[in-house]
């Protein structure tokens, strides 16, 4: 499993992760990132990668737990 | 147990952008004068591509060129070639042609004092002819423009002293002469007036990273626009995308062009955005400091193997609409700068370093007109 960290202090709430992968990602009511989820499988490695290159502010990390 | 989170910090591409952080003055922008030094220094001695060659299929075919402020008569000639003269009377200046079309008796009569010319631009017959001085009258024709068909397209440049097109075009010919231009058919077109000068247009066009806030919707599904590869190849540059779920599953030995959407600036105002089976061409042409014409076109190559002329063209019909999306939402946010493009609130801009073709666009400029640095 990959355990996804977004940093909320950097999050600017352009949305871009919400639209590359709208299964783990969200924008909240108050404007910034909201994860629907913190773990994702390896099957949807390539999504959250997407998700976290298309953030301009590179406010989303991620890390495979061993 | 959970590894220590790595953020992703700037790409490989993105740190090895080939020129610092440069500012811009916004005179650059907004100087009447210039403008007028540009248009002089820079488009009256550049080689543009202005039709596809397509659009004059046979001989005695002809069609005119109308941007900067000038008028190019273009023909085909019976041997298959073309050519090109100013679309100007000798005798008083009056206009010559207008629009395209196909001329069989080879002759254009002035429609004011009814001067000939034949399809190469030389005067054929003049009435009263007894009445003009013979001397001036003796080899008289409307100016020739330089003129070639390469690539698919028909080429000008208004200079006599312009390199040949080929030394001028330099990697970006030998680049785009990989990809058999002659074989591609032009299938779409479109055109769109911009209330910005012309290099705002250029501006918006030769950087990847407006893509995620711009076309976070469009071309940000499309293009790793943070991979991104700039070259610059002065005055001309370009730069290499890697295009999702595409560049990945290409060979690694195969040839950019057949991987990647490659970008080349034709400097100074045409950009040729080549996919490997078909790419979008589009043209800056500077109307007045504040207005630029936009002519953009989809040019497409055979079918790619194991795709039915059908389904091809299918396929190009939805990448147009595509790309007409894509310049949609660039020209709302060039026609928004418009609004604000007198503001005494912005005095300067300030380029990164993913931005190195603009700034290596703006050196070019300035060094073209005689300025040292970009103001």
């Amino acid at each position: 499993m990959i355990t996804i960290k977004v940093d909320r202090e950097r999050c600017q709430g352009y949305g871009n992760c919400a639209i590359a992968f709208a299964a783990a990602f969200d924008v909240g009511e108050d404007g910034l990132v909201a994860l629907k989820r913190d773990l994702v499988g390896e099957d949807e490695a390539g999504a959250l990668r997407r998700a976290a290159y298309d953030c301009p502010a590179e406010a989303i990390a991620f890390a495979r737990n061993s | 147990m959970t590894q220590t989170p790595q953020k992703t910090g700037l790409t490989a591409a993105e740190r090895q952008y080939p020129l610092p952080p440069s500012r811009l003055d916004v005179s650059v922008y907004r100087d009447p004068d210039r403008y007028r030094a540009e248009i002089e220094a820079i488009f009256h001695r550049s080689w543009f591509p202005v039709h596809p060659s397509s659009d004059l299929p046979t001989a005695r075919d002809f069609l005119t060129w109308d941007q900067l402020g000038q008028s190019v008569v273009i023909t085909r000639l019976d041997d298959g070639s073309v050519a090109a003269w100013h679309n100007v009377c000798q005798h008083r200046g009056a206009r010559l042609v207008d629009g395209s079309g196909h001329c069989g008796r080879a002759r254009f009569t002035c429609p004011w004092h009814g001067f000939v010319y034949d399809l190469e631009g030389a005067v054929s017959s003049v009435p009263l002819r007894e009445s003009f001085d013979e001397d001036a009258l003796r080899g008289l024709r409307s100016p020739a423009v330089r003129v070639r068909e390469w690539g698919g397209w028909i080429w000008l440049t208004l200079s006599g002293a312009a390199p040949p097109l080929e030394d001028y075009l330099g990697e970006i010919g030998r680049q785009l002469a990989g990809y058999g231009l002659e074989g591609f058919s032009t299938r779409f077109r479109t055109s769109v007036r911009l209330k910005v000068n012309w290099k705002i247009v250029m501006d918006a066009f030769n950087e990847t990273w407006h893509v995620p806030f711009t076309h976070r919707d469009t071309l940000a599904g499309m293009v790793m626009w943070r991979d991104a590869v700039i070259r610059l190849a002065s005055p001309h540059s370009w730069m290499t995308l890697p295009i999702r779920g595409f560049t990945q599953r290409a060979a690694p030995s195969a040839d950019h062009r057949e991987s990647h959407l490659c970008h080349y600036l034709v400097f100074p105002n045409t950009i040729f955005s080549c996919f490997p089976t078909h790419l979008q061409m589009w043209s800056a042409w500077p109307v007045s400091v504040d207005e630029t014409l936009l002519c953009a076109y989809e040019v497409v190559g055979p079918p790619p193997a194991g795709r039915t002329e059908e389904e091809w063209q299918r396929h190009n019909e939805r990448d147009w609409r595509q790309f007409l999306d894509v310049l949609g939402e660039d020209s709302e946010v060039i026609n928004n700068i418009a609004t604000v493009a007198g503001s005494l609130g912005f005095r300067h801009s300030m380029l990164n370093t993913a931005e190195s073709r603009l700034t290596a666009f703006h050196r070019e400029v300035a060094e073209r007109i005689g300025e040292e640095e970009p103001a």
